[in-house]
């Protein structure tokens, strides 16, 4: 070995806690900027199974590119793909130059939920959702609550067989009224969720989509007709945050809260407040003007308290008068329903009217104590009250208004 | 010369005092940034002592050179001093900058972390003591390399009862660098003014000031979370700090939130599952606390509440800061709460075990066989032991369903009825009589009132959610023993799946090098690496069965470690004055050794029960024999500037490697006995080499 000289030595060992620095360039282990950075997911090389499996689906939304290649349709991602290669939300996959989504049919959770647990606060209070979903997303959320299916491919998580019949078949001898696409990220299982959401709206059960609202236009506008209820996480309100905690973009989500309010959908918006990044005041006020200019007063806005989750554990929940804050920001700049959620006993849980200012939903857990609400007017003053209530469901877009259309290359079977 | 060589003596040892409190500031200070599962625990130390065996490597390159004059190493010396407190503050903010504020970071960005913010301070203090060595050699022609090593063992002694019995109750973590560094300082001061060099002095005003300055750098990067730090605190157990958010205080244990003051579901949970279960409550222990539970407790009117935390700093803060409230029927007890369990005479009601899913050896004291033994016989025939583990929301991977699987056929050992619930964290009730999971009905026939439980239990923990939890038990799961932490070794999994990554290219690469450098080095070294190897084996499984049999008591463990340390002393003094041949004192040691496991080995297969006195005597002589085999291993080996570098090289990369593999792989999976076994394998292969060393030495 070469010796080393005394100043050689010292220099290096200076210089190793320089290496800190440069070595996120080399290693990309860590963001080049962390106000710039990006967890944005990528296409996973080569990990597709060699042949589709037994429920695979030939995907609706893609587009054949050259040699084999294909661009997924979906969503903002646009992932393109050789053969062999699967999609950044691990649910989808070019198999020999076909676009297959593999997470048809293999529902990995199941579970019976009150409404109000989405959260659907406006859509038929007290009514239980046959909650479902299937492994995969298209976000990469630090503070994911069910990263054990989001983060996985579908068929890493055990899984159930059922058809979109069997799940509507299911959902009425539990006794829900609604189907509810929700927990993981119903994009990435598209297919599934728009074949079940057709036999389910034919026996009269409600379609309720719980997404973080990461799609294109096309297929939101598709899907638009199957839904009738939705509740679409707007987690910042501005793009930096996106990218960095949850490895999205935020002008995408802006765009499907404003499809969905052309097509008429009853939506709610969850606004989750993670301190130190969501926390700020002025971005509440912003992301208000901008719901009031885009999308008009009654939509509910919910803003949740944070825990510590996933991998992001080192901070502590946001503080209730926070919320409070915030709840009284978007009322005075003339939203008319704001909660807030993930706090017990917070007068934030309950509906009031926006006229006349009476308590027209009390609200006890996710359960109803108190409903003042008839053929969707207040029972007080008589103001009309927006969503999709017991004895004027037709009025909400309750049923689907427009069929489905076939977007791109793949077929709908 | 002489004046030189005792300036150079007492250098070494001072320096040595700075390293070891640097070294027990640096390893805190990473346990609160990365947090302080056993595997990052185990990844810190490998790294300290990795980037020590490469420091010492590297000076057997200056070996053939002429040696360092006395001012040259003073100014080595305070160059070590002031990295460490320049480090500290940086590694805060490197932290902060490097990484998303809030968030975890995985297993190869903790290794390289700390790999690359120790590097400087790791390098270079392993780079100075072969350094020295040459010097003293220099002063005093045929200077034993033992005589280096039983000097730094005099500083790492001192320096690390310093910092356990002193510094770490009245200094915050700069301070305590700058303290351990004055015995430096004042060394260099006191050679300076017998041979004054300008620049040096200059370099040791420099280092002083910097010290100083570097006191004001210390509360503005403690922050740790978004909010205002309001307190903060060098336990014995760790870091306390409060952050106030608006008017919410948050506690952060080790970095990690806690307690927070507006979280009232935890509370409701932790106390109604269990209380709700019996009509009449009179005595409850508790075992750590969640924030509100007093207030919660007091709903069932008990006669007394025995609150025992560990940690005597804790109590206090979370009454000041409201985290958990007064009450004239609670008994706080600052004792380890299994010893505690053990010792005490009542019965109870209920047990409310609050200690966070096991992630290190010591928690995981409380999920095991033994301790759910215990607290079935200190209840009374109605009582409830209650614990919980991380909830889930909507799915149970298959590392939580085994974690759950295990704890439920742990739990089911002892107790004739075991109930899961699925809450905000998954709850296990454990009872000789039946339990029911009817609760919010339960709290209402005790007229008991809740925020949460009463409005939220049914939409959340439905009838379908509890069986779906009950079918998806594995009724073949393994029990969680204190000797074989089966859930020590899921959480590792549960981490590693967290971050989708495994540490098996990290532990291919470890394997690769180490091979590379058994292949370079020679017999005795053979024997050095596999000493240090053991060395640090055995000190981990002293202080993780004195932990099993006595509990963690803080002043207990650091007797342990001082005893350790102090036993090398007068073993490296009698190897310096053996006169039998090197060769033969080598293989009685290795034989000694190995019949020393051996009784260890025999002690834990036929569970006997040592007395403490017999843990303190065990490892004074263990450390005595690995002590007394260090110089006729550096004597055989030559003894020369280049041998001796290496020698200590071979003993810290047998120490690195015996405490990552010890601690993450052979305990986890294959349970203390089989981590005993291990090391009789590796000191029986070390006896085969030195047995067959020819007699001769190699470099004389």
């Amino acid at each position: 070995m070469r010796p080393v000289s005394r100043r050689q030595f010292v220099c290096s060992s200076l210089a190793a806690l320089a290496i800190c620095s440069p070595a996120r360039h080399c290693l990309a282990l860590w963001p080049f900027d962390r106000e710039q950075s990006d967890i944005r997911g990528t296409v996973f090389k080569g990990d597709a199974p060699n042949e589709p499996g037994k429920w695979s689906h030939k995907a609706i939304h893609y587009h054949k590119l050259e040699n084999g290649r294909v661009m997924c349709a979906l969503c903002p991602h646009r992932c393109r793909l050789a053969p062999g290669d699967r999609g950044a939300c691990r649910s989808r996959a070019n198999i020999g130059g076909v676009l297959y989504s593999l997470s048809f049919g293999n529902p990995c959770s199941v579970n019976l939920d009150p409404i109000e647990k989405k959260p659907l606060y406006h859509f038929m209070p007290g009514i239980r959702a046959f909650s479902l979903a299937v492994a995969g997303c298209n976000l990469r959320c630090l503070n994911c609550q069910n990263w054990e299916i989001s983060q996985v491919r579908p068929s890493d998580a055990r899984h159930l067989d059922l058809s979109p019949r069997q799940i509507v078949e299911a959902a009425v001898q539990a006794g829900a009224q609604s189907i509810a696409y929700t927990y993981s990220e119903p994009i990435s299982f598209y297919e599934y969720m728009t074949a079940i959401a057709k036999i389910a709206g034919q026996s009269k059960l409600y379609n309720l989509w719980i997404s973080a609202g990461y799609i294109n236009p096309g297929p939101l506008k598709q899907l638009c007709g199957l839904i009738h209820g939705a509740n679409v996480n707007l987690k910042a309100f501005d793009d930096a945050v996106y990218r960095k905690l949850n490895g999205a973009r935020l002008e995408p989500i802006l765009n499907t809260f404003v499809t969905l309010h052309r097509h008429k959908v009853h939506f709610e918006m969850t606004h989750l407040v993670v301190p130190g990044y969501v926390d700020k005041p002025e971005m509440v006020r912003a992301m208000c003007q901008w719901i009031l200019d885009n999308l008009g007063p009654d939509h509910p806005l919910h803003f949740n308290r944070f825990f510590p989750r996933y991998k992001l554990t080192r901070i502590a929940p946001t503080p209730i008068s926070t919320l409070t804050e915030f709840r009284q920001i978007a009322l005075d700049a003339g939203i008319h329903y704001v909660y807030v959620g993930n706090v017990p006993g917070h007068e934030g849980n309950h509906t009031y009217c926006w006229r006349c200012g009476k308590r027209i939903i009390e609200r006890h857990g996710f359960g109803i104590s108190a409903f003042e609400i008839k053929n969707g007017q207040c029972r007080f003053c008589g103001n009309a009250i927006a969503g999709v209530w017991p004895g004027n469901e037709g009025r909400n877009n309750f049923m689907p208004t427009a069929p489905a259309k076939e977007i791109g290359h793949g077929t709908f079977q | 010369m002489k004046n030189d060589e005792h300036d150079l003596g007492r250098l070494i040892i001072a320096a040595a005092i700075s390293a070891m409190v640097a070294q027990l500031v640096f390893i805190r200070e990473y346990l609160t940034l990365l947090g302080g599962n056993e595997f990052v625990i185990a990844l810190i130390l490998f790294n300290w002592l990795l980037l020590g065996s490469i420091g010492a490597y590297a000076a057997r390159n200056r070996a053939a050179r002429p040696p360092y004059a006395v001012n040259r190493i003073v100014v080595l010396a305070l160059l070590v001093c002031a990295l460490a407190v320049v480090e500290i503050p940086l590694i805060r903010l490197l932290r902060r900058h490097l990484f998303l504020v809030g968030s975890e970071i995985g297993f190869y960005q903790t290794t390289l972390f700390t790999l690359l913010t120790m590097a400087p301070y790791g390098l270079l203090s392993g780079y100075f003591l072969p350094i020295t060595l040459f010097s003293m050699r220099r002063q005093q022609i045929g200077y034993p390399g033992a005589g280096v090593y039983v000097l730094n063992n005099i500083g790492d002694l001192i320096g690390g009862l310093l910092f356990s019995l002193a510094l770490v109750f009245f200094c915050s973590p700069i301070q305590a660098l700058v303290v351990g560094a004055l015995p430096l300082l004042f060394c260099v001061g006191q050679q300076q003014m017998r041979q004054t060099n300008y620049a040096t002095t200059g370099f040791l005003l420099l280092v002083a000031i910097l010290c100083g300055v570097s006191l004001f750098f210390e509360n503005a990067t403690l922050a740790l979370s978004p909010g205002e730090l309001v307190f903060s605190q060098e336990s014995r157990y760790g870091r306390i700090a409060i952050m106030r958010n608006q008017d919410q205080f948050t506690l952060f244990t080790d970095g990690m939130p806690a307690l927070c003051s507006q979280t009232i579901a935890d509370a409701e949970e932790a106390v109604h599952y269990p209380l709700s279960q019996r009509q009449r409550i009179d005595r409850v222990l508790l075992i750590s606390a969640r924030e509100g539970m007093i207030r919660q407790l007091r709903k069932h009117q008990p006669a007394h509440i025995d609150y025992v935390e560990r940690d005597p700093q804790l109590p206090p803060v979370l009454f000041q800061f409201g985290l958990i409230d007064y009450a004239a029927s609670i008994t706080v007890v600052n004792q380890d709460a299994r010893q505690y369990l053990a010792q005490t005479s009542r019965q109870y009601d209920a047990v409310l075990v609050n200690i966070p899913a096991p992630q290190t050896f010591q928690a995981n004291r409380y999920f095991t066989e033994s301790f759910f033994k215990l607290a079935r016989v200190k209840l009374t025939d109605q009582g409830v032991l209650a614990l919980s583990i991380d909830g889930y929301d909507a799915y149970v991977d298959d590392v939580m369903r085994r974690i759950i699987s295990v704890l439920y056929q742990t739990a089911a050992s002892a107790f004739t009825h075991v109930l899961t619930i699925p809450g905000q964290r998954t709850f296990f009730l454990c009872s000789q009589q039946p339990l029911f999971d009817d609760i919010p009905e339960r709290l209402r026939r005790k007229q008991i009132q809740t925020d949460y439980i009463d409005p939220y239990f049914h939409g959340i923990i439905s009838r379908q959610r509890i069986d779906s939890l009950n079918q998806l038990i594995d009724s073949t799961a393994p029990r969680n023993r204190d000797d074989r932490p089966v859930l020590v070794q899921l959480a590792f999994t549960q981490w590693f799946s967290r971050f989708h990554s495994s540490p098996v290219v990290f532990m291919l690469v470890i394997a690769i090098i180490t091979g590379i450098y058994l292949k370079q080095i020679d017999a005795p070294r053979w024997v050095l690496f596999t000493t240090g190897w053991s060395a640090m084996s055995a000190e981990i499984i002293m202080i993780f069965l004195f932990q099993i049999y006595f509990g963690s008591i803080y002043f207990y463990i650091g007797a342990l470690v001082s005893v350790f340390l102090a036993g090398f002393l007068p073993g490296a003094l009698l190897g310096l004055r053996c006169n039998q041949s090197y060769k033969h004192q080598i293989i009685v040691t290795d034989m000694m050794l190995i019949v020393s496991i051996f009784i260890f080995l025999l002690v834990l297969a036929f569970e006997v029960h040592v007395p403490r006195l017999g843990f303190f005597t065990a490892a004074f002589f263990f450390a005595a024999i690995c002590g007394f085999q260090f110089p006729p291993a550096l004597f055989y080996a030559g003894d020369g500037n280049r041998a001796a570098a290496g020698s200590i090289s071979a003993d810290l990369m047998g120490a690195a490697l015996g405490v990552l593999i010890t601690s993450v792989i052979i305990i986890p999976y294959a349970g203390l006995q089989q981590a005993v076994l291990f090391l009789i394998v590796i000191k029986t292969f070390s006896l085969f080499v030195a047995w067959r060393m020819p007699a001769a030495n190699y470099e004389a």
